[in-house]
């Protein structure tokens, strides 16, 4: 329900004080509670869902697919979502995708999908928002976000590879060179390790010199604009200014705005 | 009774004439070709405004039509519209959408038109049209060969565009919006990105890439766009936090000023040739009048 001129006033005014004041008690840089499960779809390489307390809830499937790597700018990750109630190819599936692909591509390594010389594992991320009340970039990020690190990869045999190279009485029933797989899923390879996690892209609301982060609905409404922050291993790799609504009043006097938004954790 | 049968030109139509070759004025000021940038205001007459802008292969044309009452819905402010359009002719662009899985409308082209939106949105007046639409249309000519790591200067040349066609159409503004493309090489030294080309971005050693799109006489930035542009290979990425971030704003901002120095120039001038226009249609209606009497 949209929300009336006073109300809309005062809740601005509350936000943009010193220290703010949000609807629901929360602290400036506090998340509300969610419920996540992860490995919940069986068919895929990795799954997710999400659910936030105000109801919105976001379910992540990925697949991983082995492709040739012919060329060397070949998109290896391919993000696509489905909000219901929302028409598909509405500016807002466009932002939620964009953002994330560009986000993950930046981030991704492409060592990390080769298999051997030529093929690499091609990842298809797709995701449905079964209900959305605030914005749902954070809720899409954090689950695929989850999925990336359930995702498992199976377990490639060495010796199809050499085998097929240095003896030529393997290839008369298999192609040369084509990667074969360990059949048993128990023996499949996580694709996040410790070397590298999956990128998280969080919505962050200004209002005054406030910065929020997991803003409700209603604050992104009335919120001066919002900054997109891309944060990868401890670091913060990309950050974008959006506009959550369409008179926006947004402007940064100083940098001082912005470096205050990137102080926060990311819980 | 009017022609309903076909379908006329529009009343401000002229016969096609080649311009003469281009003059020394149309040259701005600049050292080098590769940082030159031509801008010009007023090219299409149809539109409420528009703006040409030519800095290296990058060809940007923007349209502004409007404020035009808007009927559907009652609204107390205008509605800001922002599409952008690679022509198909315009270098591997639309090799970037089809990889992105875009189909007419590519991605890319939707992002910039985002970003175009949240930087002018802040600058124009819009509680003076009420009503009303404004719709900005941005034309890429010409982009470069190969788009990679040059997403951001062309953004930055498109905003810049943009904000000078605004002016042009007359529309109410806070202040002119220029925009600068930066970026920071592995040691963390900021620079600004006007002279690099296709060939140039695939060298290693820029980091991140970032533009920023400002007010500058009013010192308050209305957009940022910062990204690790690192081809995924080097994964030891730097972050854009704190110190770093303030010498991108910084750098950026200082390169938008610059920018918004030449756009100056540029629009000074168009609101001289109008002046010297108006007069001239003056004494051309006033000589008219003379010999109706006579």
């Amino acid at each position: 329900m949209p929300l009336s001129l006073s109300e809309e006033s005062y809740l601005a005014s509350s936000l943009s004080l010193r220290p703010p004041c949000r609807p629901d008690g929360r602290d400036q840089h506090q998340f509300r509670p969610l419920d996540a499960s992860a490995g919940i779809l069986p068919a895929t390489n990795g799954s997710a869902r999400i659910r936030l307390c105000d109801g919105g809830e976001c379910i992540v499937g990925i697949k991983a697919e082995v492709v040739e790597s012919r060329k060397e700018d070949v998109a290896l990750v391919e993000v696509q979502c489905d909000i219901a109630g929302v028409q598909s190819n509405s500016p807002l599936h466009t932002f939620l995708c964009t953002t994330l692909e560009t986000a993950l591509r930046n981030t991704l390594p492409a060592s990390r999908l080769s298999i051997i010389h030529r093929y690499t594992y091609k990842l298809f991320i797709d995701g449905i928002i079964l209900d959305h009340v605030s914005h749902p970039l954070t809720l899409f990020s954090m689950t695929v976000y989850l999925a990336l690190l359930d995702t498992r990869l199976p377990k490639l045999i060495p010796s199809a590879d050499v085998a097929s190279t240095t003896t030529s009485t393997s290839s008369s029933d298999q192609p040369i060179g084509l990667p074969q797989f360990e059949s048993d899923w128990q023996e499949s390879v996580p694709l996040c390790d410790k070397a590298w996690s999956p990128p998280l892209v969080q919505l962050a609301v200004l209002a005054g010199k406030n910065v929020f982060v997991d803003p409700t609905g209603e604050e992104a409404g009335v919120g001066d604009g919002a900054i997109v922050v891309s944060w990868h291993q401890g670091k913060v790799v990309g950050l974008r200014t959006v506009n959550t609504r369409d008179s926006s009043k947004q402007v940064f006097s100083a940098s001082r705005d912005v470096t205050e938004a990137l102080t926060r954790v990311v819980s | 009774m009017s022609d309903r049968r076909r379908i006329l030109v529009p009343p401000t139509a002229r016969p096609l004439t080649f311009a003469p070759a281009p003059t020394e004025s149309s040259q701005d000021s600049s050292s080098s070709s590769k940082t030159e940038i031509y801008l010009r205001t007023s090219l299409f007459p149809d539109a409420s405004g528009s703006a040409y802008l030519e800095h290296q292969k990058h060809k940007i044309l923007v349209l502004v039509n409007g404020p035009r009452p808007q009927r559907m819905s009652f609204s107390s402010t205008a509605k800001l519209l922002v599409d952008v359009k690679f022509l198909p002719v315009s270098s591997d662009a639309h090799v970037l959408g089809i990889q992105q899985g875009g189909g007419f409308d590519t991605d890319l082209e939707k992002s910039l038109a985002d970003y175009i939106y949240a930087s002018l949105v802040p600058a124009i007046r819009l509680e003076r049209y009420p009503k009303s639409g404004i719709s900005v249309s941005v034309v890429v000519v010409s982009g470069p060969p190969r788009w990679k790591g040059l997403v951001k200067q062309v953004t930055a040349a498109c905003v810049t565009t943009a904000g000078a066609a605004l002016v042009d159409a007359g529309i109410e503004v806070l202040d002119v919006v220029t925009a600068c493309a930066v970026k920071v090489s592995k040691e963390g030294a900021v620079s600004l990105d006007l002279d690099e080309t296709s060939e140039d971005s695939e060298s290693v050693d820029t980091v991140a890439r970032g533009v920023i799109s400002s007010m500058a006489s009013r010192d308050e930035i209305t957009g940022v766009w910062v990204d690790d542009d690192t081809t995924s290979e080097s994964a030891s990425s730097r972050s854009i936090e704190g110190e770093a971030l303030v010498a991108v704003l910084k750098a950026a901002n200082s390169g938008a000023v610059e920018i918004r120095k030449l756009v100056n120039a540029v629009l000074a001038r168009s609101l001289d040739e109008l002046l010297v226009e108006k007069k001239g249609k003056k004494k051309i209606t006033k000589r008219s009048a003379e010999s109706m009497d006579s």
